[in-house]
């Protein structure tokens, strides 16, 4: 018997799946405090902003880490949640002249108003059909066509949403808004339940944080469930050998079909929440830039890992919207105190105090995805399995696992 | 419609040799290199500095032997940096991932890609930057009362001698041989004696000087250019490279003219109340290729329908 090492023990530790809900149920019982001591305002409103993104995060990787399908389009389901949200939320479609009101629907005049809690599968629903519209036709092609064809798609997305405004020039009725944006969308109405009264306003960000808390929560249990079940593992095996799982009596494009649609489900749910919280849609939110941003966050927490997607959509969020500032500030700030310095120093500082970091986050994000795949293609929280597939073994740990081939065989342990 | 067509041509032109690159790449190592459109723009922006010190730009009129001689070098230096940008990037970047799994290359070209193109701005900041003038553009009458300009004649002959030499080079000379067999198994290729690093590394030179060239031509022809240019430009060439069948160098050349002439017959479009459709919708009509031809002949064009290797 070999004593374990004490990185084997770390491992050990580290996998099992005690500790692994602990610390879950440890996080969440966090993020439900946050709020308490959060500077309310700006500290409050990123955390929300990450709460969106993390859902993003979740579903590409779905795409991409369960089923290894590049989307570099993702961001247009994101673009459809929202404008659905905008279509049927919002002043923007002025019916008739009567105002017609029940429960969950109204429409008039003062356009078309479906409730919160209806649109949030509406919103799912449009993206995902999306999803399937889109992916039906091309997903039968290989890997890397798709990654390009989804590009394509995310192009073509806000582009038609630009097109098909006031006076466009096909001749159709302004159905987007094309440039002008579309505002004033509704916010979820009040909530009082018990001790919770939740009053959805633009200067309070706490109704909102809890509200994207409570589906974030929802979502990764879906997610964890739905990577154990049957259709989880038909993903998984797809994208580890596509010819293996399709003799194993997998449907090679229906699986990865429902893969595509479900991810453009949990970017429907994103863009429902994040529209809802603006106010106010913006086609130029959802170019390719933004696709890119989404897999960023997937790449860095570790393609397939689902507290990778929820790191990844936590850091992206904050770099995003205030680290990366903070940071450019304090670098040219320590670059100006070293001009005061001599020679070299004071060139240095020259250069420091210039740095343009602020515009420099495309940059950024392309070092963070060509290092990650360079040196640490698992991610920052990998998992296991992904982990393995992309970190080949090296010759010496396939002499070792032999060499424990032969010890178990002789009956050495 | 002449017109349209000749104006179709000379835009074609410039997809093709930026195709070329996408498709001799895809061919051998099978990745889409999405730095690509971006060392174009680099190409772009390089020749810009040697344009202006070759030539004149307060002279009315331009000796043809300057424009010559200006085009000329301008060339040879843009073709020679990107060359060797493409070889660095797949050095650095392509070389330690080429026995992963497929999705780690492509992932590492989407992030050279967004490295160089925002070195460009960074460089060059984010607008339109006007090309130097190099020549003196003359109308000359053509076919059907159209006119076709010199610098429309400069650019399809260009791009012609480029293919046919390019052509040459894959089909007939020893190199050449070497990287067709480095295309179609690697490791057999390998056991016959062929340095495959050194191939994968020439066809990066070759694809990238070829985006260099072309890319003074493009400067020559639009006349601006902005650090993300090369971004749909690459797209469309892209697409232009796979409607005439990926990993095929004719096929490249015809669907960077087909892409051309649909661009230019789609800008034109609509009129009167719909005026401007064309312009608005001409990207959206070429991603709709894009898919239609994936998923009716994804083989493209002139390419052969080959199985997924195992």
């Amino acid at each position: 018997m070999v004593t374990p090492s004490w990185r084997e023990r770390i491992d050990h530790w580290r996998d099992s799946r005690a500790l692994r809900r602990i610390a879950a149920v440890v996080v969440v019982i966090a993020a439900f405090l946050y709020p308490l001591v959060a500077s309310s305002g700006t500290g409050l409103d990123t955390a929300t902003v990450a709460e969106v993104f993390i859902l993003l995060a979740l579903g590409l990787n779905i795409v991409v880490g369960f089923a290894g399908l590049l989307d570099l389009g993702y961001a247009a389901f994101f673009a459809i949640g929202a404008y659905t949200t905008a279509l049927l939320a919002s002043t923007h479609f002025a019916i008739g002249n009567q105002t017609h009101t029940s429960l969950l629907l109204s429409y008039g005049p003062n356009g078309v108003h479906v409730n919160f809690f209806l649109l949030i599968p509406i919103a799912a629903l449009a993206a995902a059909l999306c999803g399937i519209l889109f992916g039906a036709p091309t997903l039968r092609l290989r890997g890397d066509y798709l990654a390009i064809v989804t590009l394509g798609f995310g192009e073509i997305v806000p582009k038609v949403i630009e097109n098909l405004g006031p006076g466009n020039s096909v001749g159709l009725p302004n159905i987007t808004n094309g440039v002008n944006d579309i505002t004033g969308i509704d916010s979820p109405p009040n909530i009082n339940l018990g001790p919770i009264h939740w009053t959805f306003q633009t200067n309070d960000p706490r109704p909102w944080y809890y509200l994207g808390l409570i589906i974030v929560v929802i979502s990764v249990i879906i997610i964890y469930r739905l990577r154990s079940s049957r259709l989880g593992r038909s993903w998984v095996a797809i994208r580890e050998d596509e010819i293996a799982a399709a003799h194993a009596g997998i449907n090679i494009t229906g699986t990865r079909l429902t893969a595509f649609a479900l991810g453009a489900a949990f970017s429907g749910f994103g863009g429902l929440l994040e529209a809802s919280r603006l106010g106010t849609v913006d086609y130029t939110e959802f170019l390719f830039n933004f696709s890119i941003t989404i897999l960023v966050m997937v790449i860095l927490g570790g393609m397939g890992s689902i507290p990778g997607a929820v790191l990844g959509g936590i850091v992206i969020a904050y770099l995003n919207q205030s680290w990366l500032t903070n940071a450019a500030a304090g670098i040219n700030n320590f670059g100006g105190w070293l001009e005061k310095g001599p020679g070299l120093i004071h060139t240095l500082g020259v250069w420091l105090s210039g740095l343009p970091l602020a515009s420099a986050k495309p940059m950024i994000f392309g070092i963070i995805l060509v290092g990650i795949m360079l040196l640490r293609p698992q991610g920052l929280l990998p998992s296991g399995r992904r982990a393995r597939e992309l970190h080949p073994r090296t010759a010496g740990e396939l002499a070792e696992e032999d060499s424990e081939l032969y010890t178990v065989r002789t009956g050495e342990i | 419609m002449v017109e349209i067509l000749i104006a179709g041509l000379a835009l074609g032109s410039l997809y093709a040799i930026v195709a070329l690159g996408y498709t001799m790449v895809y061919g051998i190592i099978e990745l889409i290199n999405f730095a690509h459109g971006d060392v174009f723009t680099f190409g772009v922006f390089v020749a810009i500095p040697v344009l202006d010190r070759l030539i004149n730009q307060s002279a009315i009129n331009i000796s043809p032997l300057q424009s010559l001689i200006g085009i000329g070098v301008a060339m040879i230096v843009s073709a020679l940096l990107c060359g060797i940008l493409g070889v660095a990037i797949e050095r650095l970047a392509y070389r330690p991932l080429r026995n992963a799994p497929r999705l780690a290359p492509l992932i590492t070209a989407i992030g050279v890609s967004l490295i160089i193109e925002n070195a460009l701005f960074q460089w060059q900041g984010g607008g339109l930057i006007g090309f130097p003038s190099t020549l003196n553009v003359v109308q000359y009458p053509f076919l059907g009362g159209a006119t076709i300009t010199n610098v429309q004649i400069l650019v399809i002959a260009v791009a012609v001698l480029m293919m046919i030499g390019l052509d040459l080079f894959v089909n007939r000379t020893n190199v050449g041989k070497a990287m067709r067999a480095v295309a179609q198994d690697r490791e057999a290729a390998a056991m016959m004696g062929i340095n495959v690093d050194r191939i994968i590394s020439l066809t990066f030179l070759i694809g990238s000087a070829l985006a260099g060239a072309g890319a003074v031509i493009y400067g020559i022809e639009i006349s601006e250019v902005g650090y993300d240019t090369g971004f749909t430009l690459g797209l469309f060439a892209f697409t232009a490279a796979v409607v005439g069948g990926i990993g095929n160098i004719r096929g490249a050349m015809l669907g960077g003219i087909l892409i051309g002439v649909v661009i230019s017959w789609v800008d034109n479009l609509g009129s009167g109340a719909s005026a401007g459709a064309g312009t608005e919708w001409y990207d959206v009509v070429v991603f709709a290729i894009l898919v239609l031809i994936l998923v009716f002949r994804p083989a493209g064009l002139l390419g052969t329908n080959t199985t997924e290797k195992v």
